[in-house]
């Protein structure tokens, strides 16, 4: 029986040793792009790109940690604004109260976050399904409105936000590669996460939440640090974006903005690891491209992720995962 | 002391009280079988055991720890585990993957943040043991979606097994097997007698009988009897409850219009299927005549749910031509095969849990009215009473066999010109199983022409006219009754029964014959 198990054990170990050279040679110029292309931005006079891979960055950090409830965890969260909001919104007010150490600033924003998170998701897992859906956004709704209600720190019109001090002049090009390196730790981390047991657990609650109770996984402990670890990970890329923009605004915690983040994962592939790094660089793109072409933009935006959707149900990290076999 | 003791539970679902002041008392070790007729509230009492949901009264006591209000998961890290009536398992992982969530629920559960599980050799290494345990090992790495029913409840096993649990709930361990499969699941039951305690629910009593140290009989949601077997085989008020009489299984010979029947109603020409890559039916050849019942035999993985749900469009055909009524009909979606006058009793009941019985057949009726005796809900409640009873209930309040019933009805409402039944015993106890058969004998006679796949090949060869057997998605065989029944050599090569024991192991009360 033993030796009936061996080839089947060694089977994928083999495909994957190939796939591993692929990623490798992958990631290699992957990296290599990424560390010289504002070098080379500058040459061509091209600041505005890195400009916006910037931004693409950050959005992929916020995509990715959006994917860890909604993809993972089976969650429907139409509130991810909110702790993207809050994460920015904490740079803007600490900023203005003078406030501008970064080793005080970043972990109070991924903090504010983190709570809210917590706080939310407490309430949110006693329900499923649809109701777990309205009842997200209905919080956000609401710190939305809070906000918006707060006149000494902008209300409608947003708040300008400082950048806060790390002990070295903070430029575009400083900002690229902390945000490159911001991002793929927190890929790092988040690879290691979904693959360890935590991962494990929190796909078999979304895959058959009866059975993995009945194993002895508690899904509400479970899913609730799911939900408080994506907050921080989006709050975090709130705090990154603040230093981007140097400017917050109320838009950044509405519901519009919820629905972008959530459909940067879905266009990308749910549940997939690289799916929202992939669904932003796609969307990033596509905005800009039909930016330039016509002021009816969105409309040719949105058929296009139509096809997409249709096309690819697994998104497009299905796509290219259906080209690697 | 006792394993789990069970003392005066009361459970009502809505004003129906689905067990009254139950006890019983499973020691260590032990094969504790629960039996009893549909809606008698064995799985109510699994479920409150496992803690699905509270009990309204009584005590629940395991390992001598009061439990009653624990949560389930708490109480499968205190060694309880169990399976499901229909099966519930990880669709997307494979084999070793489904086992090793198990053992990793057990050592150490789900907070560990950093190393990947794939490089943790020891949870691998066991979920493959339990793998070969339950007889896997050669299946590890097949997404459990893609396994075949048998092999499933295999896998539900060896999950229940992977917790090292002291008490294993077993809910129907072998419903939808096929008679070898149910022999190899009795093999390892009796494995595991002395090394685990086992609360074991079951309507096989040939099963019952060679597995279980003691029984006990639960009829209407009361206990009424509990003791070794020999004791509750000879109990008469058992007889009278749930064994039934022996050997009245089937009814009398097949009748008019015997062997060529009135018009072919359904013809069926090369049909071909696949699940994405892997064909399942390789030219499947059949006729139905109206009038006639009909069966699809054959082992469990050959094509025989396959062949129906392509004939209703809900698996799309390959190659091949579906005739009903003169008309093709193959490439048409489901609802315009049933409007034509197709209905189907699909395997797994799948009635709407949110519907009452009555809402649930009221959404089906069909106000076809091709004979004046067509279907209502009120005709459906005069050939099941027990729906009846349960008219304003939930359909998810509804015991297996309930379900089951209900599913029945609710393609008789269509008025169907061909009812098709997919595995529409399983899961019901010996005398409502013969009761169905009767109510099918009955409805063939008044003129409905049923094709029918059923485990029970013995008592389903005396009602229909013409059979057919399926064997790796082609039709191997096909014949009128008295043909399959004098030729042995079929029910061992594609049946799976060895020649001569058919009977004693295929009869409903097989176990009754051996008490009484």
């Amino acid at each position: 029986m033993r030796n009936l198990s061996v080839p089947s054990v060694r089977r994928p170990g083999w495909v994957s040793s190939r796939v591993l050279w692929a990623r490798g040679a992958a990631l290699g110029v992957g990296a290599a792009v990424l560390l010289l292309f504002p070098y080379v931005s500058e040459v061509l006079d091209l600041e505005y790109y890195q400009s916006l891979a910037t931004r693409a960055f950050i959005l992929a950090l916020a995509a990715a940690g959006l994917n860890l409830v909604l993809g993972y965890g089976g969650l429907v969260s139409f509130g991810h604004a909110t702790y993207y909001g809050l994460g920015a919104y904490t740079v803007a007010i600490l900023g203005r109260e003078g406030v501008r150490q970064a080793w005080l600033v970043w972990p109070a924003g991924v903090l504010v976050a983190a709570a809210a998170a917590f706080l939310v998701g407490a309430v949110c897992l006693r329900t499923r399904g649809l109701y777990f859906i309205m009842i997200t956004l209905a919080f956000a709704q609401m710190v939305y409105y809070v906000v918006v209600s707060f006149k000494q720190y902008g209300g409608q019109d947003g708040l300008r936000a400082p950048r806060t001090d790390l002990g070295f002049p903070l430029g575009e090009q400083e900002l690229y590669y902390l945000s490159v390196v911001v991002l793929a730790a927190c890929l790092w981390g988040l690879w290691r996460l979904v693959h360890a047991r935590f991962g494990r657990a929190l796909r078999a609650l979304r895959d058959n939440e009866a059975r993995a109770v009945a194993v002895g996984f508690p899904a509400y402990p479970v899913q609730l640090l799911a939900f408080v670890l994506s907050g921080a990970i989006t709050g975090l890329a709130g705090v990154l974006m603040a230093h981007h923009t140097q400017y917050v605004s109320p838009s950044m915690l509405s519901w519009q903005q919820s629905g972008h983040l959530m459909f940067m994962v879905i266009l990308g592939g749910v549940g997939t690891f690289w799916g929202p790094v992939l669904g932003v660089a796609a969307l990033v793109a596509l905005e800009e491209l039909f930016h330039a072409a016509t002021v009816h933009w969105q409309l040719f935006v949105g058929l296009v992720l139509l096809a997409v959707v249709l096309a690819a149900p697994r998104g497009l990290a299905g796509l290219v995962e259906a080209k690697l076999r | 002391m006792s394993l789990l003791r069970v003392e005066g539970l009361t459970k009502r679902f809505g004003g129906v009280v689905a067990l009254w002041r139950c006890s019983l008392e499973v020691r260590p070790a032990e094969v504790h079988a629960l039996i009893g007729p549909n809606g008698a509230g064995k799985t109510t009492l699994t479920n409150l055991v496992a803690g699905v949901f509270p009990a309204d009264e009584g005590r629940i006591v395991f390992c001598g720890q009061d439990i009653t209000t624990l949560p389930a998961h708490r109480r499968a890290l205190l060694g309880m585990a169990r399976t499901f009536q229909v099966t519930n398992l990880f669709p997307h992982d494979t084999v070793r993957g489904n086992l090793q969530l198990v053992v990793q629920a057990r050592k150490g559960g789900a907070f560990g943040f950093w190393r990947p599980v794939e490089a943790e050799w020891e949870l691998r290494e066991e979920a493959e043991r339990y793998a070969a345990r339950v007889g896997l090992e050669g299946r590890l790495d097949v997404p459990a979606a893609s396994l075949s029913h048998g092999e499933r409840r295999q896998l539900e096993v060896g999950m229940a097994l992977a917790s090292e649990p002291r008490l294993l709930l077993l809910d129907e361990p072998t419903a939808g097997m096929s008679a070898e499969e149910s022999r190899r699941m009795v093999d390892l039951l009796r494995g595991l007698r002395g090394e685990v305690g086992i609360l074991l629910v079951e309507h096989d009593m040939d099963v019952v009988f060679q597995v279980a140290d003691r029984i006990t009989v639960l009829v209407d949601g009361r206990v009424l009897a509990s003791g070794l077997p020999e004791e509750v085989r000879s109990n008469p008020e058992v007889h009278r409850a749930y064994l039934g009489e022996s050997g009245s299984g089937g009814g009398g010979a097949a009748h008019a219009p015997g062997e060529n029947g009135g018009e072919v109603l359904l013809r069926v020409e090369g049909l071909q299927a696949a699940y994405g890559t892997s064909q399942v039916l390789f030219g499947v050849d059949l006729e139905v005549r109206e009038g006639q019942l009909v069966t699809l035999l054959g082992r469990n993985g050959m094509g025989k749910t396959t062949t129906v749900n392509t004939v209703m469009g809900l698996v799309p055909a390959k190659a091949g031509r579906v005739v009903f009524r003169g008309e093709e009909i193959q490439g048409k979606p489901p609802e315009q095969v049933a409007a034509r006058g197709v209905a189907l009793v699909p395997e797994g009941r799948q009635i709407f849990p949110n519907l009452t019985v009555r809402e649930n057949l009221a959404a089906f009726q069909a106000h076809r009215n091709r004979s004046p005796d067509s279907w209502d809900p009120d005709r459906v409640a005069d050939l099941f009473p027990r729906l009846k009873a349960r008219w304003n209930q939930l359909g998810s309040q509804l015991s297996g066999g309930e379900q089951q019933m209900l599913a029945i009805g609710r393609a008789l409402v269509t008025n169907p010109h061909l009812l098709i039944l997919d595995e529409a015993t399983e899961g019901l106890a010996p005398l409502v199983r013969e009761e169905i058969w009767r109510s099918l004998q009955r409805l063939n006679q008044q003129g409905l022409t049923v094709l029918l796949i059923d485990k029970y090949v013995e008592q389903v060869s005396r009602l229909a006219h013409y059979h057919y057997i399926l064997e790796r998605g082609r039709v191997v065989w096909s014949g009128p009754s008295h043909a399959l029944r004098e030729d042995p050599s079929l029910w061992e090569r594609y049946l799976s029964v060895r020649a001569g024991d058919e009977g004693a192991d295929r009869r409903p009360g097989g176990g009754s014959s051996r008490g009484g």
